[in-house]
Protein backbone atom coordinates (compact mmCIF):
# COMPACT_ATOMS: atom_id res chain seq x y z
CA UNK A 1 0.00 0.00 0.00
CA UNK A 2 1.28 3.48 -0.88
CA UNK A 3 1.93 5.78 2.10
CA UNK A 4 -0.77 8.30 2.98
CA UNK A 5 -1.65 10.66 5.79
CA UNK A 6 -4.81 10.34 7.85
CA UNK A 7 -6.87 12.96 9.62
CA UNK A 8 -10.27 12.86 11.22
CA UNK A 9 -12.62 15.76 10.50
CA UNK A 10 -14.80 16.79 13.40
CA UNK A 11 -17.26 18.84 11.36
CA UNK A 12 -18.80 18.60 7.88
CA UNK A 13 -17.11 21.89 6.89
CA UNK A 14 -13.74 20.54 7.92
CA UNK A 15 -14.32 17.35 5.91
CA UNK A 16 -15.27 19.33 2.79
CA UNK A 17 -12.20 21.56 3.21
CA UNK A 18 -10.00 18.49 3.52
CA UNK A 19 -11.34 16.86 0.35
CA UNK A 20 -11.38 20.07 -1.72
CA UNK A 21 -7.84 21.17 -0.83
CA UNK A 22 -6.20 18.07 -2.22
CA UNK A 23 -7.32 16.32 -5.39
CA UNK A 24 -5.66 13.15 -4.17
CA UNK A 25 -7.57 13.07 -0.89
CA UNK A 26 -10.27 10.45 -0.34
CA UNK A 27 -13.05 9.91 2.15
CA UNK A 28 -12.54 6.64 3.98
CA UNK A 29 -16.14 6.00 5.06
CA UNK A 30 -16.34 2.49 6.46
CA UNK A 31 -13.18 1.70 4.53
CA UNK A 32 -14.20 -1.76 3.36
CA UNK A 33 -14.07 -0.76 -0.30
CA UNK A 34 -11.27 1.83 -0.34
CA UNK A 35 -8.80 -0.15 1.82
CA UNK A 36 -9.23 -3.22 -0.38
CA UNK A 37 -8.54 -1.13 -3.50
CA UNK A 38 -5.56 0.53 -1.81
CA UNK A 39 -4.09 -2.88 -0.95
CA UNK A 40 -4.36 -3.86 -4.61
CA UNK A 41 -2.79 -0.58 -5.72
CA UNK A 42 -5.92 0.42 -7.65
CA UNK A 43 -6.34 3.46 -5.40
CA UNK A 44 -3.40 5.40 -3.98
CA UNK A 45 -4.73 8.51 -2.22
CA UNK A 46 -2.22 10.89 -0.69
CA UNK A 47 -4.55 11.74 2.14
CA UNK A 48 -7.40 9.80 3.75
CA UNK A 49 -9.96 11.24 6.13
CA UNK B 1 0.85 8.61 14.04
CA UNK B 2 0.01 8.41 17.75
CA UNK B 3 -3.23 6.83 18.90
CA UNK B 4 -4.67 4.89 21.80
CA UNK B 5 -6.77 1.82 21.11
CA UNK B 6 -8.96 0.01 23.61
CA UNK B 7 -8.58 -3.71 23.01
CA UNK B 8 -10.22 -6.28 25.28
CA UNK B 9 -10.69 -3.64 27.96
CA UNK B 10 -7.09 -2.39 27.98
CA UNK B 11 -5.91 0.92 26.53
CA UNK B 12 -2.87 0.53 24.28
CA UNK B 13 -0.91 3.72 23.48
CA UNK B 14 0.56 3.16 20.00
CA UNK B 15 2.76 4.81 17.39
CA UNK B 16 1.57 3.53 14.02
CA UNK B 17 1.93 3.98 10.28
CA UNK B 18 -1.62 4.86 9.05
CA UNK B 19 -1.38 1.90 6.64
CA UNK B 20 -1.42 -0.68 9.45
CA UNK B 21 -4.70 -2.60 9.45
CA UNK B 22 -6.36 -3.53 12.70
CA UNK B 23 -5.69 -7.19 11.85
CA UNK B 24 -1.93 -6.66 11.46
CA UNK B 25 -1.85 -4.53 14.61
CA UNK B 26 -3.50 -7.30 16.61
CA UNK B 27 -1.34 -10.11 15.24
CA UNK B 28 2.05 -8.52 14.56
CA UNK B 29 2.24 -5.64 17.06
CA UNK B 30 0.19 -6.85 20.03
CA UNK B 31 0.80 -10.59 19.52
CA UNK B 32 -2.93 -11.31 19.80
CA UNK B 33 -2.72 -14.07 17.21
CA UNK B 34 -6.19 -15.49 17.95
CA UNK B 35 -7.61 -13.32 15.17
CA UNK B 36 -6.70 -15.02 11.88
CA UNK B 37 -5.67 -13.69 8.49
CA UNK B 38 -7.47 -15.59 5.75
CA UNK B 39 -7.98 -13.76 2.47
CA UNK B 40 -7.00 -10.26 3.73
CA UNK B 41 -9.67 -8.88 1.38
CA UNK B 42 -12.83 -9.00 3.45
CA UNK B 43 -14.24 -12.07 1.78
CA UNK B 44 -13.65 -14.91 4.24
CA UNK B 45 -14.47 -13.48 7.68
CA UNK B 46 -11.55 -15.21 9.47
CA UNK B 47 -10.42 -11.84 10.85
CA UNK B 48 -13.81 -10.88 12.31
CA UNK B 49 -13.58 -8.91 15.57
CA UNK B 50 -16.12 -6.87 17.52
CA UNK B 51 -16.08 -3.09 17.44
CA UNK B 52 -18.41 -1.61 20.04
CA UNK B 53 -20.09 -5.03 19.97
CA UNK B 54 -20.63 -5.08 16.19
CA UNK B 55 -18.84 -7.56 13.92
CA UNK B 56 -16.28 -6.19 11.50
CA UNK B 57 -13.57 -7.56 9.22
CA UNK B 58 -10.37 -6.31 10.87
CA UNK B 59 -8.39 -6.74 7.61
CA UNK B 60 -10.39 -3.87 6.10
CA UNK B 61 -10.07 -1.53 9.07
CA UNK B 62 -7.20 0.89 9.53
CA UNK B 63 -5.94 0.67 13.09
CA UNK B 64 -5.51 4.45 13.62
CA UNK B 65 -9.16 5.03 12.72
CA UNK B 66 -10.41 2.87 15.59
CA UNK B 67 -9.49 5.25 18.41
CA UNK B 68 -12.46 5.68 20.73
CA UNK B 69 -13.99 2.30 19.88
CA UNK B 70 -14.11 -0.75 22.14
CA UNK B 71 -12.44 -3.60 20.27
CA UNK B 72 -13.04 -7.18 21.40
CA UNK B 73 -11.12 -10.11 19.94
CA UNK B 74 -11.52 -13.84 20.56
CA UNK B 75 -9.01 -13.43 23.42
CA UNK B 76 -11.37 -11.01 25.14
CA UNK B 77 -14.58 -13.05 25.06
CA UNK B 78 -13.92 -15.38 28.00
CA UNK B 79 -14.07 -14.17 31.60
CA UNK B 80 -10.96 -15.61 33.23
CA UNK B 81 -11.24 -19.38 32.88
CA UNK B 82 -14.98 -19.12 32.16
CA UNK B 83 -15.58 -19.52 28.43
CA UNK B 84 -18.09 -17.30 26.66
CA UNK B 85 -21.30 -19.33 26.06
CA UNK B 86 -20.60 -19.24 22.31
CA UNK B 87 -17.08 -20.65 22.82
CA UNK B 88 -18.49 -23.40 25.06
CA UNK B 89 -21.16 -24.20 22.45
CA UNK B 90 -18.57 -24.53 19.65
CA UNK B 91 -16.60 -26.97 21.84
CA UNK B 92 -19.65 -29.00 22.82
CA UNK B 93 -21.05 -29.19 19.27
CA UNK B 94 -17.63 -29.73 17.67
CA UNK B 95 -18.18 -26.65 15.50
CA UNK B 96 -14.84 -26.86 13.70
CA UNK B 97 -12.30 -29.11 12.07
CA UNK B 98 -8.98 -27.29 11.56
CA UNK B 99 -10.08 -24.34 13.68
CA UNK B 100 -8.64 -21.58 11.50
CA UNK B 101 -11.96 -19.85 10.85
CA UNK B 102 -13.24 -20.50 14.39
CA UNK B 103 -12.23 -17.23 16.15
CA UNK B 104 -13.95 -15.28 13.37
CA UNK B 105 -16.96 -17.61 13.42
CA UNK B 106 -17.36 -17.20 17.19
CA UNK B 107 -16.97 -13.40 17.20
CA UNK B 108 -19.36 -13.17 14.27
CA UNK B 109 -21.92 -15.45 15.94
CA UNK B 110 -21.82 -13.42 19.18
CA UNK B 111 -22.60 -10.20 17.32
CA UNK B 112 -25.11 -11.99 15.06
CA UNK B 113 -27.22 -13.01 18.08
CA UNK B 114 -27.15 -9.38 19.24
CA UNK B 115 -28.46 -8.37 15.80
CA UNK B 116 -31.24 -10.96 16.05
CA UNK B 117 -32.13 -9.71 19.53
CA UNK B 118 -32.31 -6.18 18.15
CA UNK B 119 -34.75 -7.37 15.46
CA UNK B 120 -32.37 -6.87 12.54
CA UNK B 121 -33.88 -8.31 9.32
CA UNK B 122 -32.13 -10.76 7.00
CA UNK B 123 -32.47 -11.91 3.40
CA UNK B 124 -34.21 -15.07 4.57
CA UNK B 125 -36.97 -13.62 6.69
CA UNK B 126 -38.37 -10.16 6.70
CA UNK B 127 -38.77 -9.26 10.34
CA UNK B 128 -42.22 -8.11 11.23
CA UNK B 129 -42.49 -5.52 13.96
CA UNK B 130 -42.64 -6.98 17.49
CA UNK B 131 -42.08 -10.50 16.20
CA UNK B 132 -38.99 -12.35 17.40
CA UNK B 133 -36.80 -13.91 14.69
CA UNK B 134 -37.14 -17.67 14.31
CA UNK B 135 -33.49 -18.68 14.24
CA UNK B 136 -33.82 -21.62 11.85
CA UNK B 137 -30.85 -23.37 10.23
CA UNK B 138 -31.53 -21.45 7.01
CA UNK B 139 -31.60 -18.19 8.94
CA UNK B 140 -28.31 -18.93 10.74
CA UNK B 141 -26.59 -19.95 7.50
CA UNK B 142 -27.67 -16.70 5.87
CA UNK B 143 -26.70 -14.53 8.81
CA UNK B 144 -23.31 -16.28 9.13
CA UNK B 145 -22.66 -16.24 5.36
CA UNK B 146 -19.79 -13.76 5.77
CA UNK B 147 -17.71 -16.41 7.54
CA UNK B 148 -16.38 -19.16 5.32
CA UNK B 149 -15.18 -22.55 6.54
CA UNK B 150 -13.04 -24.47 4.06
CA UNK B 151 -13.36 -27.66 6.12
CA UNK B 152 -17.12 -27.44 5.65
CA UNK B 153 -17.92 -27.68 9.36
CA UNK B 154 -21.11 -25.71 8.76
CA UNK B 155 -23.60 -28.29 10.16
CA UNK B 156 -21.92 -28.22 13.58
CA UNK B 157 -21.33 -24.45 13.46
CA UNK B 158 -25.10 -24.07 13.00
CA UNK B 159 -25.72 -26.45 15.92
CA UNK B 160 -23.32 -24.49 18.12
CA UNK B 161 -25.06 -21.20 17.34
CA UNK B 162 -28.45 -22.82 17.99
CA UNK B 163 -27.20 -24.16 21.33
CA UNK B 164 -25.89 -20.75 22.43
CA UNK B 165 -29.18 -19.15 21.37
CA UNK B 166 -31.30 -21.74 23.20
CA UNK B 167 -29.22 -21.52 26.38
CA UNK B 168 -29.50 -17.79 26.38
CA UNK B 169 -33.28 -17.93 26.03
CA UNK B 170 -33.66 -20.66 28.68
Amino acid sequence: MRPFTYSRASTVDEAIRMISQDQQAKFLGGGTNLIDLMKMGVEAPRHVG
Amino acid sequence: MRCTLNINGTDHPLLLDPRVTLLDLLREHLKLSGTKKGCDHGQCGACTVLMDGKRFNSCLALAVVQQGRRITTIEGLATGEQLHPMQAAFLEQDGFQCGYCTPGQICSAVAMLDEVRAGSPSFVTAVKAQQPVDLSEHEIRERMSGNLCRCGAYPNIVRAVQQAWRKEKA
